[in-house]
């Protein structure tokens, strides 16, 4: 049962990363770098090297849009999770059911909403990066919520207010103590604010301007003209762009070392009261 | 420095907290002195661990004030008080080992790191961890992370140590010995502790005081001689000891020692403040001793209704004739078992005995 679906998941990503770089994949296998070169060429001018590529805007846009929402998204989650797992105040159950509202409304709607919210004076931002970065951030962020909510009802209470006798204030309490032991909800939210917002399409193909176009949305447009060379071989970067930022981002941030795994679950006071 | 030592290391002055309609604590006052260990005493829910977190300023009160050394600190957060707390979880942080779970609050309080990781081995020393510094939390045993939690207290130097029940999370016999050693600890530095705890036997086997709380009150308050020996109700009588609580009635009061009925026989006991009518016997189950059946007029006697040998002893229960409900005995004679239904005739030691108001 396995194998065929190792098979097939591996021949499509073996079609994306071969099939822009052959001049019409099934039909003619000639190996070309022209989609390439015409997506992502660099040329020499009278002033040094420019990006002469086709894709490049649109790829430095997503970027850029990518990295700006990132801790945008996984900050705002976490800090939703944590007012929510710790505080207290009225209409909390209310304000954490709308928090997951933005993941059960069709991101096309959402991309809809926005144009229709922000088309106007006095908050004109249809056609900015920044209405990119807003419909991302409220998107994804609850995933971060809830990878920060999950993570935090597992972080006893008394761990806090340990801190606390022992001298340290809330601040520090939160940057020494709970944000350290948040790090694979903090690493989850990232790399999901940041994959979705280089792969999502839905909510973004009504905000997308002339000026700010986004990777998605560009080689949605190059696979309606049927230019699939160009579309596939985008896809190709991208793929290879969001793993090295995978990468990257664990390596930064890091995982939680808290020890090995199966002793804490057989020695903690909880498992030993469970036994008892 | 300039204040005088007179002050006592704790002081309630009418305290209460209040959650809504529900009042955890009802106006308590209470002083504790500087290098005792006293115990708060009672069932889940009597408003122990509230008057301890309280102190620790963990929680704030709705009315009353709290001094520690004569300072009001009725108004300051748990990070500004000068006391520590062992959690019954433990509560160490997972992410750092020993060491720096040990140097966090000398850390926090912006002391050098060399100094405090050489405070921090020192009393890692003291509670036998020597050799774990770089081990995390989860390497450990249940023992070993308590002594961490107190070790990370303790090297505070607080004006008060905070203990809620810390023995919950331990086995049966791990607890006597770990029971020993804070008992052993808080001698040595002569700290001032106040141990949270629902268990009467540990209460008894640490404290130099005793207070017993029951529905947010303070019931009684004394050494665990006092209250074992002279509870001053019959709620006292049965959580402390396990008292069988036997109806009476008293007869006369002459000067310090009253004369009670209790079945067919008489008693002489002290009275303790009791008048003349109806009042309780509080039994410590050992203050009831059997014998065969000798024919005699006068005394107390009864029948065994249930028996269970516990290799150390036996224990009994016995219906008293001419008395109402059965009481429960411990007898430490294994060799000779009674049989139920027998017949035995009993006395009661009344130095271990005590009345009670009904």
């Amino acid at each position: 049962m396995v194998l065929p679906w190792i098979v097939l998941t591996a021949a499509i990503y073996g079609i994306i990363m071969i099939g822009g770089f052959v001049k019409a994949i099934g039909t003619d296998n000639t190996p070309t770098w022209s989609y390439f070169l015409t997506a992502f060429g660099i040329g020499q001018g009278d002033h040094g090297w420019y990006f002469a590529g086709s894709a490049w805007n649109s790829l430095f846009t997503t970027l850029k849009v990518a990295l700006v929402a990132m801790p945008l998204t996984a900050g705002l989650g976490i800090l939703t999770a944590y007012l929510l797992n710790r505080q207290r105040f009225a209409g909390r159950g209310l304000f954490e059911f709308l928090t997951m509202l933005s993941f059960a409304i069709p991101g096309t709607v959402i991309g809809i909403s926005y144009i229709l919210a922000f088309n106007t004076p006095p908050i004109e931002l249809t056609g900015t990066g920044l209405i990119m970065v807003m419909a991302f951030v409220f998107r994804n962020m609850p995933v971060g919520i809830r990878a920060g909510l999950a993570n935090l009802s597992q972080i006893d209470k008394s761990l806090d207010e340990a801190s606390l006798t022992l001298g340290a204030r809330s601040a520090a309490t939160l940057r020494r103590v709970i944000l350290p032991i948040l790090r694979p909800a903090v690493v989850t939210s990232m790399v999901y604010a940041f994959v979705r917002a280089i792969t999502s399409v839905s909510a973004v193909i009504f905000l997308v301007s002339g000026e700010y176009n986004l990777a998605t949305v560009y080689i949605v447009g190059r696979a309606e003209f049927g230019e699939y060379g160009l579309a596939i071989v985008y896809s190709a970067v991208l793929i290879v762009i969001i793993v090295a930022a995978l990468l990257a981002i664990q390596l930064l941030v890091g995982e939680r070392r808290i020890g090995r795994r199966d002793i804490m679950a057989r020695r903690t006071p909880n498992a030993e009261q469970a036994k008892a | 420095m300039t204040k005088p030592i007179a002050h006592p290391a704790v002081q309630f002055r009418s305290v209460a907290k209040r959650y809504g309609a529900v009042a955890a604590v009802h106006n308590i006052s209470l002083n504790i002195e500087r290098g005792t260990l006293v115990t708060l005493l009672g069932p889940s829910g009597c408003g122990k661990t509230s008057t301890l977190r309280l102190i620790a300023g963990l929680e704030h009160p709705t009315s009353g004030r709290i001094l520690i050394d004569g300072e009001d600190v009725t108004h300051l957060s748990a990070a500004e008080r000068d006391v520590s707390m062992v959690f019954q979880s433990y509560a160490l942080f997972p992410h750092m080992n020993v060491l720096e779970n040990t140097t966090y609050g000398l850390l926090a309080s912006g002391m050098k790191r060399a100094l405090a990781e050489q405070m921090a081995a020192a009393k890692l020393t003291a509670v036998g961890l020597a050799g774990f510094e770089r081990r995390l939390p989860s390497e450990l045993s249940g023992g070993q992370q308590q002594r961490v939690a107190v070790a990370r207290a303790i090297v505070l130097e607080p004006k008060v140590l905070l203990f809620d029940e810390p023995l919950s999370n331990l086995d049966a016999k791990l607890r006597r010995k770990v029971r020993d050693d804070i008992r052993a600890l808080q001698q040595e530095l002569k700290l001032t502790v106040v141990y949270v705890t629902h268990d009467q036997e540990e209460a008894l086997a640490v404290s130099d005081r005793i207070v017993v709380m029951q529905q947010g009150h303070i019931v009684q308050d004394g050494t665990p001689r006092d209250l074992y020996e002279r509870p001053t109700d019959r709620f006292i009588a049965d959580f402390i000891g396990n008292a069988n609580l036997l109806p009476v009635a008293v007869l006369r009061c002459d000067g310090d020692t009253a004369e009670i009925a209790l079945g067919g026989a008489t008693l002489h006991l002290p009275c303790r403040g009791l008048g003349v009518g109806a009042a309780l016997l509080a039994v410590r189950p050992h203050a009831i001793r059997i014998a065969d059946p000798s024919g005699r007029p006068f005394g107390l006697s009864g029948r065994i209704r249930k028996a269970a040998y516990l290799g150390g002893h036996m224990e009994y229960e016995i219906a008293i004739n001419g008395v109402s409900g059965e009481v429960f005995v411990i007898d430490g004679n294994v060799m000779a078992p009674r049989q139920i239904g027998a017949e035995v005739d009993i006395t009661i030691v009344t130095d271990e005995t005590a009345l009670v108001p009904a």
